[in-house]
């Protein structure tokens, strides 16, 4: 089901421009200063190599209120529909029971000033990663149709500092996050991953958990801890793309190749129908049909990366 | 409820014998202290119509304090609870109102209450015999080591007072110290010649040495209903591991008293114990049903319910009981272990158990413990009950802190030896050889050197072989059980070391034909009780003496080091570091120090350094997770795989629940290095870890499939990894690789 997304979007996204915003916030202490400008660092790399990105890196004293207003007027000029947003921040945040602020060095945000400042944007798919403590005290401010918002914490009174934006990290550079495979990190790829990690840290380590992620990607959504797109839930999130990499890029640049890629397609389609169609079938038809499509597709695959 | 039945047992003896010994209770007021005592004593008579009549006579009684005697006594709780409130009120100043009361709460199971309140006696009464035998009683439960000074202290302020002469004898018994049991029993039937609990405690003194007895003969001439002299019975043989023989005793208590719901109680949960879940069940149910709601039976029937949550895996020779949540992940591991074990014991220990050894594993200590004791709050991480086994799954304790695999070679010994001794091992032996397997099994095994071990050796804290035992049952101060367990595991050491493994062989059979720890020293060893602990305190020394002088500069020296590391001054905490460390044996050094070191070294950037460090530090049972995936990246690193398999490895046996890129990884590695055996429960573990990326470890498994020649395997791998991932390109590449092959085939 994933698959027929993806292909929906695939060709799309290869043209398309993925602006990221990628926030650190203010530290407060030298360890978690240290924290976030490495996180930061990391994201900056991660996201820079994606083709056709357009990132805007503000952290520390640069990350102030104004500028960042600025970086997201100068994104709502530049972007067009077709192109991707995704906003990752990280730092500390506050929750005073009404509305959710990101700590900056000087005047903070709220989570409705980001949710004004992130509306004339015109990218239809947008992504807002909210690492911080108290996240999901943003969530219902941040949460639009075609928008998926993901937050560390279910609410924002989980006010403790977050191992989440360790995990999401993780995610975009560990190639076990692309679950299907086709070199694309989806945000629902990233957060399930994120989640499944932040979730086996606190089991692990005996210790109470302090943050519960969530992830929402409608305007009406509370949000999902372990959302089950096949009851239609985080179908955006699936759709939504937060990194590409390998051939992906590869094929995306080549021309040549596009008559490949094609059929390729056209076999990942087919593969998706019929498993749609499992739960009809008798078991061996499934399976000997599954299988000779995925030889087909394989030795597709073959061509394509000779 | 133990307290109750010593009583029960005293004032049926009382009635036996004629003129009972009047109690020395003060009169106050119009409170007649003696009148319930008749009720009960007609009740523990077995005269159950007069006991009743006797108990409603008090119950139409003016005096809340006899109302509440004849509630408690028909069953009426609840309003014995309230009735003896008011008793409070009207009797003020009272103890012995105060200790009835107590002593309702602790047969209602609340224990703290009860000491609540007798602990307010006393304080009013400070001398008073009953109140110290009642705080005896209560504390007996425990194995508290006050209870046998309360009980002493009892009996010299009341030499007539013949319930606290057989809590003496029993309490003797519980403490292995037969003789004493039998001095007690002794004067309890001085004062008494019909004292059943006496002859109770003599006769089991008998049953556990094998030995025909007439003492229960004689109890039920006199009481042919007494059902509690089979429950103490049974009491002494769970506490002497016989469960198999305790159950029949207590099989015999319910027979001849249905309603002892202690006696249910204890059948049941024994019956768990030794795997008989359902006959467990039917008992406690009974007790529940008859409204006896201890801790015990409600926690054991709650477990019971949870049963549900398990499943079992058999294999020759063995069975493993895991949670579902965490089967997949550990059933290879501990079927591999249990396997290992049991070849192991059966060549060393020259003997073959004909039944399967058995392993439960819990993922809820508490969960364990009810298991146990029937009761949460147990120290221990396993116990054994011959050849089944119960303990802590690794994912019950923080990772770091468990040895799974230690612990589960440490029960596995006691079968063998509970089994070939025929369940006379004394419990040093038993447990000093358990500990001994341990570090057979892998010298980095066992628990590590500490400093509260290094502390006590300095200050010459180990008990005489002589007296041993008692640090295992009544440990006189907190550290005492842990460090029993130390002397008791370097004792057997020293045996192997210098005797050689026949010489615990031969001592085995000499404790299977009822010799004592003394005789068996004597005779297979040639040795005194003072020679042999001179010899093994010798032996733990010359191991451990230096560091043992050395704690304290270990002790800083490691301080210095963290702090210095703290400051990123790498030198210093080199320097500071391996003053803990150089000039001692590698076995005596407390693992974290060489860890400072690595850490300053690797802070130094000299990484070779550090790998060295690291391994000493492994090798020391050093058991940080973190730590040891650390060694194993610098393993890697230092392109030697089989290391890093080998750092890892450690892991499985430490933490492998809930940390699936440790499986991953470690598949990964061996079958790089070509050993697909051991990658494949890797890959198993790793997939039932529910992975973040599932088609990738269908994808290792069908790959290690592959490499053990099991194509068919490999493709229904390669099929599931395909369907979540279609366009997963190794996966694909397999495929068709595996497609050729078939096709050339």
């Amino acid at each position: 089901m994933l698959r027929k997304f993806l292909l929906v979007l695939a060709m799309p996204m290869c043209a398309a421009t993925t602006f990221y915003v990628n926030i650190g916030g203010l530290g407060g202490q030298e360890d978690y200063e240290t924290r976030f400008k490495n996180n930061i660092e990391e994201l900056d790399k991660l996201t820079k190599a994606v083709p056709q990105a357009k990132v805007f890196s503000l952290s520390g004293a640069a990350a102030t209120k104004v500028k960042l207003k600025e970086a997201f007027a100068q994104i709502a000029k530049e972007a067009k529909a077709e192109d991707n947003l995704v906003v990752t921040m990280i730092g500390h945040g506050t929750f005073d029971g009404v509305q959710y602020k990101f700590n900056l060095h000087g005047p903070d945000f709220s989570a409705k000033e980001l949710a004004i400042w992130l509306l004339p944007i015109a990218a239809k798919r947008q992504l807002v990663v909210n690492t911080t403590s108290a996240s999901g005290g943003s969530l219902a401010d941040l949460r639009q149709e075609g928008r998926t918002v993901i937050t560390a914490t279910k609410s924002g009174t989980e006010k403790l500092s977050t191992v989440f934006p360790r995990y999401w990290l993780e995610a975009l550079r560990d190639p076990q996050a692309d679950a299907d495979k086709n070199e694309v990190i989806t945000a629902l790829e990233a957060y399930r991953y994120a989640e499944s990690k932040t979730t086996k840290y606190y089991e692990t380590n005996k210790r109470l958990a302090t943050e519960h992620p969530m992830i929402t990607d409608t305007a009406s959504s509370n949000g999902f801890r372990t959302p089950d797109p096949t009851k239609g839930e985080a179908i955006n999130a699936m759709r939504t793309p937060v990194l590409m990499f390998g051939s992906m890029q590869n094929a995306a640049k080549t021309p040549e190749k596009q008559a490949a890629l094609k059929q390729r397609e056209a076999l990942e389609q087919q593969i998706d129908n019929l498993k749609l169609r499992k739960a009809a079938m008798a078991a061996d038809q499934y399976r000997v049909e599954l299988r000779n499509l995925l030889l087909q597709l394989a030795r597709v695959q073959a061509e394509l990366d000779k | 409820m133990k307290v109750s039945l010593i009583g029960l047992v005293t004032l049926c003896a009382l009635l036996a014998q004629a003129p009972a010994p009047a109690p020395k209770l003060k009169k106050i007021g119009n409170y007649d202290h003696a009148k319930a005592p008749r009720c009960w004593l007609l009740q523990r008579a077995g005269s159950v119509m007069e006991a009743t009549r006797c108990f409603v006579v008090l119950m139409g009684e003016k005096d809340p304090a006899l109302k509440a005697e004849g509630d408690w006594g028909t069953g009426k709780f609840d309003e014995a609870m309230q009735e003896f409130e008011l008793a409070l009120k009207v009797h003020d100043g009272d103890p012995s109102v105060l200790i009835r009361f107590g002593e309702l709460f602790f047969a209602r199971f609340n224990k703290p209450e009860a000491v609540k309140l007798i602990t307010q006696a006393m304080k009013l009464d400070e001398g008073n015999p009953q109140g110290m035998l009642a705080m005896a009683k209560l504390l007996s439960k425990g194995f508290d080591p006050k209870a046998t000074e309360l009980a002493k202290a009892a009996a010299a302020a009341d030499p007539s007072m013949l319930e606290a002469r057989e809590l003496l004898a029993q309490l003797a018994l519980e403490n292995t110290e037969p003789e004493k049991a039998v001095e007690e029993a002794n004067k309890a039937l001085a004062i008494n010649p019909k004292a059943l609990n006496a002859m109770a405690t003599l006769g089991t003194i008998e049953l556990l040495q094998n030995k025909q007895t007439e003492y229960f003969d004689k109890i039920f001439a006199i009481n042919a209903g007494y059902g509690e002299a089979w429950y103490w019975a049974g009491h002494h043989f769970v506490l002497n591991r016989r469960y198999e023989e305790a159950i029949a005793l207590y099989k015999k208590a319910v027979a001849l008293s249905p309603q002892l719901w202690e006696a249910r109680e204890q059948l049941g949960v024994n019956l768990m114990r030794i795997g008989k879940a359902d006959d467990a069940r039917r008992e406690l149910e009974l007790a529940y049903g008859g409204g006896y709601h201890s801790n015990e039976v409600v926690n054991s029937l709650r477990l019971l319910d949870s049963y549900k949550d398990f499943v079992s895996y058999k294999f020759e020779g063995g069975e493993v009981r895991l949670h579902k949540k965490e089967a997949a992940i550990l059933a290879p591991y501990f079927e591999e272990e249990v396997r290992k074990a049991r070849a192991s014991y059966e060549a060393k220990y020259k003997m073959h158990l004909e039944t399967n050894l058995e392993v439960e594993v819990y993922p809820n200590h508490e969960d364990f413990a009810v298991r146990t004791m029937g009761m949460p709050g147990l120290g221990a991480t396993g116990v054994s009950f011959g050849p089944v086994v119960a303990m802590d799954s690794p994912s019950a304790r923080k990772p770091g802190e468990y040895h799974w695999a230690s612990t589960l070679w440490h029960e596995l010994s006691h079968s063998y030896i509970l089994v070939a001794t025929k369940f006379l091992t004394p419990r040093w032996f038993t447990e000093g050889v358990s500990v001994h397997e341990e570090t057979m099994a892998s010298p980095e095994w066992g628990d590590p050197i500490d400093p509260t071990t290094l502390m006590a050796l300095k200050d010459k804290k180990f008990l005489p072989i002589a007296d041993l035992d008692t640090g295992f049952i009544r440990p006189k101060e907190p550290m005492q059980i842990q460090l029993s367990y130390f002397q008791a595991g370097q004792t057997i050491d020293w045996i192997v070391e210098t005797y050689g493994q026949d010489a615990i062989n031969r001592m085995v059979k000499g404790f299977a034909n009822r010799k004592t720890t003394l005789e068996v020293i004597a005779e297979e060893l040639k040795l005194t009780p003072k020679e042999f602990d001179s010899k093994v305190n010798a032996f733990m020394l010359e191991r451990y003496g230096k560091a043992a002088e050395s704690l304290k500069v270990m002790k800083d020296s490691i301080a210095a080091s963290n702090k210095a590391l703290e400051k990123k001054e790498f030198d210093k905490a080199v320097v500071e570091g391996s003053k803990a460390i150089n000039g001692l044996p590698p076995g005596a050094v407390l693992a974290y120090a060489y860890e400072a070191v690595a850490k300053a070294y690797l802070g130094s950037g000299m990484k070779k350094e550090a790998r060295e460090k690291l391994r000493e530090y492994a090798t020391a049972s050093g058991r940080n997770p973190e730590t040891l995936k650390l060694l194993a990246k610098l393993e890697e690193e230092n392109g030697d795989k089989a290391m890093a398999a080998a750092a890892l490895q450690r892991l499985i046996y430490i933490a492998p629940v809930g940390d699936e890129d440790l499986h991953r990884k470690l598949g990964e590695y061996y079958l790089e290095l070509k050993q697909p055996q051991r990658a494949l429960p890797a890959f198993q573990a790793q997939l039932a870890s529910k992975p973040v990326d599932p088609a990738g470890a269908y994808y290792n498994l069908a790959k290690t499939y592959v490499a053990l020649s099991r194509p068919k395997e490999a493709q229904e791998a390669l099929f599931q990894a395909l369907e979540m991932a279609p366009g997963f390109k190794p996966a694909q590449k397999l495929l068709l690789e595996l497609e050729n092959h078939s096709s050339k085939d």
